[in-house]
């Protein structure tokens, strides 16, 4: 049994080098997964106890920058219970607009990187180019490309005029038809399957009780979707189809977002068609009425999102924030796919779960049996081992 | 002369090492976004690499959390000279809304030193294509790195 | 929903007698709330995985610090046959602040035991590997960022 000897410059072995994940390695197969977190943990949910609920607003949404609308929407439905807050019916549409543009251009996102993982450039160029009409409805409509600072406590910062109604319909309408010719490919493209087609199997009832969320635990057959099961702003009157594949492998996965974001195109259309008159936003206390708690659960692009807040009476900040994402609720879902797996699949395993991490992260490689170890970082692992 | 001719043709096509130091990722899919056929930075020869020892430029997002620090240390000193940094976003300029969080040192020039510090939450793509040419400028106006190049050589 | 609801809470309230402390129910939201003693955790979550043949969805675990003597165990889960959220509160004294680990019912539950181990000093006995998770290693011992002095 060989190791596995991959130098990547002079790697010094008494200095910690911060991976997301540590492989234990026998040959090429993957005996052992240990998840490291630490990394990007900023002491976030401290902070938050430290700061207003509106001060809290602007951190919360940057706990990740791709999801930050999912975060403020689950804030501010968690703070608004809290508040005893009730949104008017027009601001709870209008966030469901933007919650949805939210999935498309994530799901797009993660899309495209998985084509440029295993090489397949022009894919990935092609999708990010049709990402970017995306970012253009979501600049027009909320004034700013990632950072919108749409969701405010009490409703939404801006309305929607008729032409911007318009045009996101007309620019939806040529975004849904290049959708399904990606999806075409997704299915068809041999290069595609071969990398992502029983890679990173994760069994349905590991899935459910690893506790996988989002397009992870519906790729395993998990039909779970909070918009239908806790039908949170507008979806209590909109209807759509929650997406699950049997298929339990990374092109499983991959293939409910592509659905995915044909579904959340027509919610976004349905909304505009149905989009009440009225107010925008109402009127919110600066402290807490009363003692209490609250949560708000959504479905984030990358699975189930939940925020806990605890209150005291006449308390202008939370005396407990709590927010756990729908990424950490994967890792030990990731763990077990890639338990027994090739060290080749893993960038495709990772990349399946749109994990929140930067894709420049690193993983290491230890030998199990001679306890080498190696850094490597994702892109390359990828592109070294081509099947 | 033949030095600053020797470096404009470095920077005439830079290769880049984006290193990410505890950033929420919204800077680093506008730096992604910035080589996409949108804004297509390549036209500019700039490539994204995956090493530090093909880079001249370093572009850091993120507010260094204490695991990040030593990472990000060690990858400038892989770097090879000459090599430029650039600063992405404000928590990279200077701990952004996470400063005083306690898992967070603050700007990335608490670890490294920076050329270019490129600011906004995110900084759009054309903000970070403008920051890369500046960087482009600073350094063929003969300024202050040009001469510690020399004293390289 | 209200009578299954009910159905449920009558179960949970034989199964666990002194241990089950009391209940609310927000029939709008489907949300069934179930007080509990820490040592009646174990027997909650296996009644739980019993009623719902397994589809049982764990959430997360919240730890909180609200002040007092005690740490608040916040668990959510959703139970899919019953499509309803569970949220089952419980208290950890501070100075015997030990908990039966329950990652053998809820494999779920690993990392976020973990978690509140490490932010706020809770012990999960039987926990397979209960070692810091965010936190640095070389973060100073015996300190729980998120207790309250």
């Amino acid at each position: 049994m060989t190791s596995v000897k991959i130098v990547i410059g002079p790697v010094h072995p008494a200095l910690h080098e911060p991976e997301r994940f540590v492989f234990k390695v026998d040959g090429e197969v993957v005996v052992d997964v240990e998840p490291r977190l630490g990394y990007v943990h900023r002491g976030i949910e401290k902070a938050l106890s430290e700061r207003t609920f509106v001060q809290g607003l602007y951190l919360i949404e940057r706990i990740c920058g791709i999801c930050n609308v999912a975060h403020t929407l689950t804030a501010v439905q968690a703070i608004e219970s809290v508040l005893d807050v009730e949104p008017p019916k027009r601001a709870r549409y209008l966030r469901t607009i933007v919650h949805e543009l939210n999935r498309i251009h994530s799901h797009l996102l993660i899309l495209g990187v998985a084509c440029e993982l295993i090489g397949f450039d022009t894919l990935f160029m092609l999708i990010w180019r049709d990402r970017e009409a995306v970012m253009d409805i979501v600049e027009m409509i909320t004034g700013n490309r990632v950072m919108s600072a749409y969701n405010v406590i009490g409703g939404v910062r801006r309305n929607i005029s008729d032409h911007e109604v318009s045009e996101t319909k007309k620019a939806l309408n040529t975004i849904a038809e290049r959708v399904k010719e990606y999806k075409k490919v997704f299915m068809e493209d041999p290069t595609i399957r071969a990398r992502f087609v029983d890679v990173g199997r994760l069994s349905r009832p590991k899935a459910l009780a690893l506790g996988a969320v989002g397009p992870t635990a519906r790729g395993s057959g998990v039909k779970i979707d909070v918009r239908a099961e806790e039908p949170y702003a507008a979806f209590d009157e909109i209807a759509f189809n929650v997406i699950v594949y049997d298929e339990e492998d990374s092109w499983a996965r991959l293939m409910v977002r592509w659905d995915e974001t044909l579904e959340s195109i027509r919610i976004v259309e349905e909304c505009l068609d149905k989009m009440p008159t009225g107010p925008i936003r109402g009127r919110v206390p600066m402290v807490a009425p009363q003692n209490s708690e609250g949560f708000s659960v959504t479905e984030a692009p990358r699975g189930e999102l939940i925020h806990h807040i605890y209150v005291k009476e006449g308390d202008d900040k939370p005396l407990r924030y709590r927010v756990r994402t729908p990424t950490y609720a994967n890792i030990p879902s990731v763990c077990e796919m890639l338990k027994g797996g090739y060290v080749a699949d893993i960038p495709a395993a990772l990349v399946s779960i749109d994990p929140c991490f930067s894709c420049t992260d690193r993983v290491a490689l230890v030998d199990a049996r001679t306890g080498e170890k190696i850094s490597i970082d994702i892109y390359t692992l990828a592109r070294r081992y081509k099947k | 002369m033949l030095l600053r001719l020797a470096t404009w043709s470095r920077l005439r096509s830079p290769w880049i090492l984006h290193v990410n130091t505890g950033a929420c990722n919204s800077c680093d899919i506008e730096v992604l976004a910035a080589l996409t056929p949108r804004f297509d930075v390549e036209r500019f020869g700039i490539l994204l690499k995956p090493s530090p020892r093909h880079a001249d430029m370093l572009i850091v997002t993120g507010a260094v959390t204490r695991q990040a620090a030593e990472r990000i240390k060690r990858v400038y000193e892989q770097t090879p000279e000459p090599k430029f940094v650039m600063a992405i976003g404000a928590c990279a300029c200077g701990g952004g809304v996470f400063q005083k969080c306690y898992g967070v040192l603050g700007g990335v020039d608490k670890v490294i030193p920076v050329d270019v510090y490129v600011p906004g939450c995110p900084p759009r793509p054309d903000a970070i294509i403008y920051g890369v040419i500046k960087l482009i400028e600073k350094v063929t106006k003969g300024g202050q790195r040009v001469q510690q190049l020399s004293r390289g050589l | 929903m209200a009578k299954e609801c009910n159905n449920l809470v009558e179960a949970f309230k034989r199964g666990l007698k002194e241990g089950f402390l009391g209940y609310e129910y927000d029939a709008k939201k489907r949300v069934l709330k179930l007080f509990v003693e820490k040592g009646a955790l174990s027997k909650l979550f296996r009644l739980i995985n019993e009623i719902c043949g397994g589809e049982h969805h764990v959430t997360t675990i919240t730890g909180a610090d609200l002040g007092g003597e005690e740490i608040e165990l916040t668990y959510f889960s959703w139970l899919l046959p019953q499509r309803l959220r569970v949220v089952i509160k419980t208290r950890v004294p501070k100075r015997d602040s030990r908990v039966q680990s329950l990652v053998g019912m809820a494999p779920a539950l690993i990392l976020y035991e973990r978690e509140v181990y490490e932010m706020l000093g809770v012990t999960f006995e039987g926990h397979p590997k209960l070692e810091k998770l965010f936190l640095p290693e070389d973060w100073p011992e015996g300190v729980y960022p998120l207790r309250r002095g």
